[in-house]
């Protein structure tokens, strides 16, 4: 096969570009995963409800897409906030480390989002308008272009992370979140309402899978399943950053963005998500906490 | 004597106090990766401690028959079409029964193994029609080879972790298998696009054998023989020595391991079963409907509907599958009957995983237990009858070994145990550091020192849950410290557990026939066949059992599941579990904590007792009369050091041991 740098480096770029996006996704997982230890089974669903929500604003609506990514976004965070307690706040207090009914519920609620999607929406695929006209500009020394709209995407999902993470390691509420994420029970007698921060790791998990979706609309339609895959990846990329570390989520989405455009450069594209899954079996074996996550020993 | 006693009186005080308001139920150390499924509570243990198989075979019988075929009735095509699809799914939910129900570990990809059944089947009848392997019993066998073989490639790799990671691995196996069956490479195997059309079905009258070819009567037949076949197979595991170390891994997988369960195989074996369970499922399939594509049923919500049925029955239980299968599909159909009668028999379709979904949820959070644990509620209500087997009250002849002589072939070694140097640390701290002891054999051997001195670092040591860093441990003259728990155990070391490590709901006598574990033989194929060697020795270990209850005192509890006992009962439970592997060693970790007088005056006797039954004990304690009272030899422990050792008296009078448990300013005038 003729090795081209300029297609390489493409694809390189589109695998980054995919992976921070993944990234927002491997985040929503960690926020959920640290206030509550439980993994919402539904987030990926909620991305693509995001994402679908977005094309009925915006195209639609024709609302400007600003206005449609706030509805969006909205609108994904109060999806949040039912899943929250339709599916975790139902099944009453329990240990989510002994009682795992939570994986059966939030699977459910994810499958429901689906069913309703597909009666108002229909099963075809749906375009969105790019974000930013422009022309691409070559990057000088390996011929690779890059469009305006796809520098916003990568700006936009590293600066929210970073955002984030000033956020939650600057402020109260990042302090908060980490007390209740270590022992809710305490976290309540130092005056944390543990159930707020639950609550708050919903939402904001809502959020980023709304915006994940309307960062990802562009580039490849909005579908049924992409949920489903979306979600899985970005799941495989929490696993593999460190469930619970932003920096591991961004780590972790890039990692799986370039295994994908690898996969595609060397004419497997069929077997890119294939190859995604099968690196979570990997990472699983080799090492289980993920490459910034932290060893746990099993006392007895 | 009792300065040292009653200084460690406060000591232990505060222990006993932490322990008893823990109780039993809050000793599990939540743990990211360690996570366990635990079919929810509310069912009774005695489901699966009494043989239920009348019951299952009357319910298939009374519940299917009408609908499917009655004599008499003409049957009717739709009906035992209908009939013929709940068959299996019973048959696919049974096999996850094993690995979620009973093992523990939720797959949430079973629709995987029922599409390798399926395209076996189906590449095998239609591209080998000729040969030999086209031949539907063969193909048939073949299937249950691949699904066995993909479920071992699998199984390996995603057990390794458990909860929800294994749910989501088991999960993205799903689109992994997807791609592979419509991969374009692979379409001279599975077909265009991963779809077989025409594979031979009995309607179409292609489905042939030897020349015979059955009408759908037959093959309805098929489906059933099978379904009895399978479950009365699941029915046997479950109360087999296999079965029983499957529910001991669920309930806790360190006590498992302490009793010789080789987990990791343990599991891969319930995976394996599943996985087979499926396959033969994926073959009935796709010779009933005739064509098999990547999308079903290799697919997400199939196997979300494999748990929701599971969940519904009643998981962990053996009528579980069947009512929770039969449910969940008379269900759906009668749903869409109402809708059809409105009309809107597209919305029935439209909505079919939101049924099923909220059909869960409801599920999950109102009768946790699934229907098994509501019939379970209703008959206790009306003062049903307990199903267990009534308790003798005459003594057993003595269950305890002679004084031995013998460690298999070879003569009991002077040293049991021998620590050579040992160090251990966690980060910078040594637990342990440059330990070196020896525990002779047929001696009672306490341990003690204050709070976080390495005792429990020891032990772990000791019984290869850790290994050392450097130096090292040998039991019975060969290093121990570096060979795995089960492996150890299998070599005679017998242990309690400081925090109880029960299996809660496995009854009183089950816990300790799981404890003969590896005094056992029967293996995987024993247990379902239930060979007449695999049916003496369960009624011998159960004897044994039962006479090991006696001899701690125990044996009114034998049928209630553990974690209803009182405390006390508890500790001896542990020890008595520990005893039935007819340890070598018996390393008691704490068992006085908690208990009252009267109980710990009991315990003193019971630990004298099995040194006269020649079991090297090694005891680690703070009740100080109990060990002044039955030790041989006592070591010291502080700040991960031997800080003495000798018999009870030199101990007791040693400045060292005072100090350590006074405190290093303080003056000794005393004792």
């Amino acid at each position: 096969m003729h090795f081209d740098p300029a297609v390489f480096f493409q694809q390189i770029i589109i695998g980054i570009l995919n992976g921070s996006i993944y990234g927002l996704v491997a985040l929503g997982f960690s926020m959920i995963f640290l206030t509550t230890r439980l993994i919402n089974f539904a987030q990926g669903e909620q991305l693509m409800v995001g994402a679908y929500t977005y094309f009925y604003l915006s195209v639609v609506l024709k609302l400007p897409i600003i206005a449609a990514l706030l509805g969006a976004v909205l609108f994904s965070i109060i999806v949040g906030l039912v899943v929250q307690k339709l599916t975790i706040q139902v099944l009453g207090k329990f240990d989510p480390n002994t009682n795992i009914a939570w994986i059966l519920t939030t699977l459910a609620g994810g499958l429901i989002m689906v069913d309703i999607v597909k009666y108002f929406a229909g099963t075809e695929q749906k375009t969105v308008r790019r974000l930013i006209e422009g022309d691409a500009i070559t990057i000088p020394g390996i011929g690779a272009k890059l469009e305006a709209q796809q520098l916003a995407i990568l700006v936009g999902a590293v600066v929210l992370m970073f955002a984030l993470e000033a956020v939650h390691s600057k402020t109260t509420l990042g302090k908060a979140l980490k007390a209740v994420a270590h022992d809710p029970a305490t976290a309540s007698l130092m005056g944390i309402n543990p159930n707020f921060m639950v609550l708050y790791s919903f939402g904001l998990a809502g959020a980023l899978a709304a915006i994940a979706g309307f960062l990802l609309a562009p580039t490849t339609f909005v579908f049924l399943s992409m949920g489903t895959f979306n979600g899985l990846k970005g799941f495989v990329a929490a696993v593999i950053g460190g469930i619970g570390s932003t920096k591991g989520a961004l780590v972790g989405g890039l990692v799986i963005g370039i295994i994908e455009s690898l996969a595609i450069f060397f004419n497997a594209a069929d077997l890119a998500t294939a190859m995604v899954f099968f690196s979570l079996v990997l990472i699983l074996l080799i090492k289980p906490q993920g490459i910034l996550g932290e060893a746990l020993i099993e006392k007895v | 004597m009792s300065l040292l006693h009653d200084l460690t009186k406060a000591n232990r005080a505060a222990k006993e106090e932490r322990d008893r308001r823990r109780g039993p139920q809050r000793n599990k150390k939540p743990s990211d990766w360690t996570e366990v499924w635990v079919p929810p509570p509310g069912r009774l243990a005695n489901l699966t401690s009494a043989p239920n198989v009348t019951g299952a075979v009357v319910l298939l019988l009374l519940v299917l028959f009408p609908l499917g075929l009655l004599p008499g009735l003409r049957p009717d095509a739709f009906r035992i079409d209908t009939v013929q699809v709940i068959f299996r799914y019973i048959i696919v939910v049974s096999g996850l029964n094993i690995i979620a129900g009973y093992t523990g570990q939720l797959s949430l990809g079973q629709g995987i193994f029922t599409s390798l059944g399926a395209y076996t089947g189906a590449i095998l009848t239609t591209r080998a029609a000729d040969t030999v392997f086209g031949q539907p019993v063969v193909s048939f066998f073949a299937a249950i080879v691949v699904g066995a073989f993909v479920g071992v490639v699998l199984g390996i790799p995603a057990l390794r972790v458990k909860g929800a990671f294994l749910a989501v691995v088991t999960l993205a196996f799903i689109p992994i298998f997807q791609t592979v069956y419509s991969f374009k490479s692979f379409s001279s195997l599975f077909g265009e696009q991963g779809q077989i059309k025409d594979v031979p079905t009995p309607i179409a009258n292609r489905l042939g054998l030897l020349g015979y070819h059955p009408t759908d009567i037959d093959w309805f037949y098929v489906h059933l023989a099978l379904v009895v076949l399978l479950v009365l197979l699941a029915r046997n595991l479950v109360h087999s020595r296999v079965g029983r170390g499957l529910m001991a891994i669920r309930e806790s997988e360190v006590a498992a391991k302490s009793s010789g369960v080789n987990v990791t195989r343990y599991k891969t074996t319930a995976f394996l079963l599943a996985s087979v369970y499926a396959s033969i499922a994926g073959v009935l399939y796709v010779h009933s409907v005739g064509f098999v594509s990547p999308n079903f049923p290799a697919q997400i919500p199939e196997s979300f509907k494999y748990v929701v049925m599971l969940i519904v029955g009643g998981s962990g239980t053996l009528l579980g599958p069947i009512l929770g299968a039969t449910a969940i599909e008379i269900v759906t159909k009668l749903i869409n009957v109402v809708f059809e009668s409105f009309g809107k028999e597209d919305i029935a379709r439209e909505f079919a995983q939101s049924i099923l979904g909220i059909i869960a949820i409801i599920t999950l959070a109102t009768a946790p237990g699934g229907m098994i644990g509501n019939l379970q509620k209703i008959k206790r209500l009306f003062g049903g009858r307990s199903n267990s087997p009534p308790i003798s009250t005459r003594p057993p002849d003595s269950v305890m070994a002679r004084p031995r002589a013998f460690v298999g072939d070879k003569p009991m070694p002077q040293i049991v145990l021998r620590a050579n140097a040992m160090t251990k640390s966690f980060g910078g701290l040594h637990a342990n550091d440059d330990v070196s002891m020896e525990v002779i054999a047929g001696s009672v051997h306490s341990l003690i020192g204050p709070n976080g001195s390495g005792k429990t670092t020891f032990i772990n040591t000791v019984t290869g849950i850790y290994t050392a860093d450097r130096g090292s441990i040998d039991f019975l003259d060969s290093r121990c410290d570096d060979q795995p728990l089960f492996a150890n155990v299998s070599r005679g070391m017998g242990r309690t557990f400081q925090n109880l490590q029960l299996w809660k709901r496995m009854s009183v006598v089950e816990n300790v026939m799981v404890g003969q574990h590896a005094r056992m033989k029967s293996g995987l194929f024993a247990s379902l066949l239930r060979f007449p060697s695999q049916r003496k020795e369960e009624a011998r270990v159960r004897e044994r059992a039962r006479g090991l209850l006696f001899f701690c005192g125990i044996e009114q509890y034998a049928h209630l599941p553990a974690g209803q006992l009182p405390y006390g009962p508890q500790r001896l439970l542990e020890i008595a579990r520990a005893l039935a592997l007819d340890p070598v060693l018996l390393i008691l970790d704490e068992p006085a904590a908690g208990l009252n007088p009267s109980e710990s005056a009991k315990l003193t006797e019971l630990i004298r007792q099995i040194a006269q039954a020649g079991i090297t004990v090694f005891l680690i304690e703070h009740h100080m009369d109990i060990v002044m009272t039955v030790s041989d030899r006592v070591t010291v422990f502080d700040f991960g050091q031997k800080i003495a050792e000798g018999s009870p008296d030199q101990v007791q009078r040693d400045p060292r041991v005072l100090e350590a448990y006074l405190g290093g300013e303080t003056k000794l005038t005393h004792a």
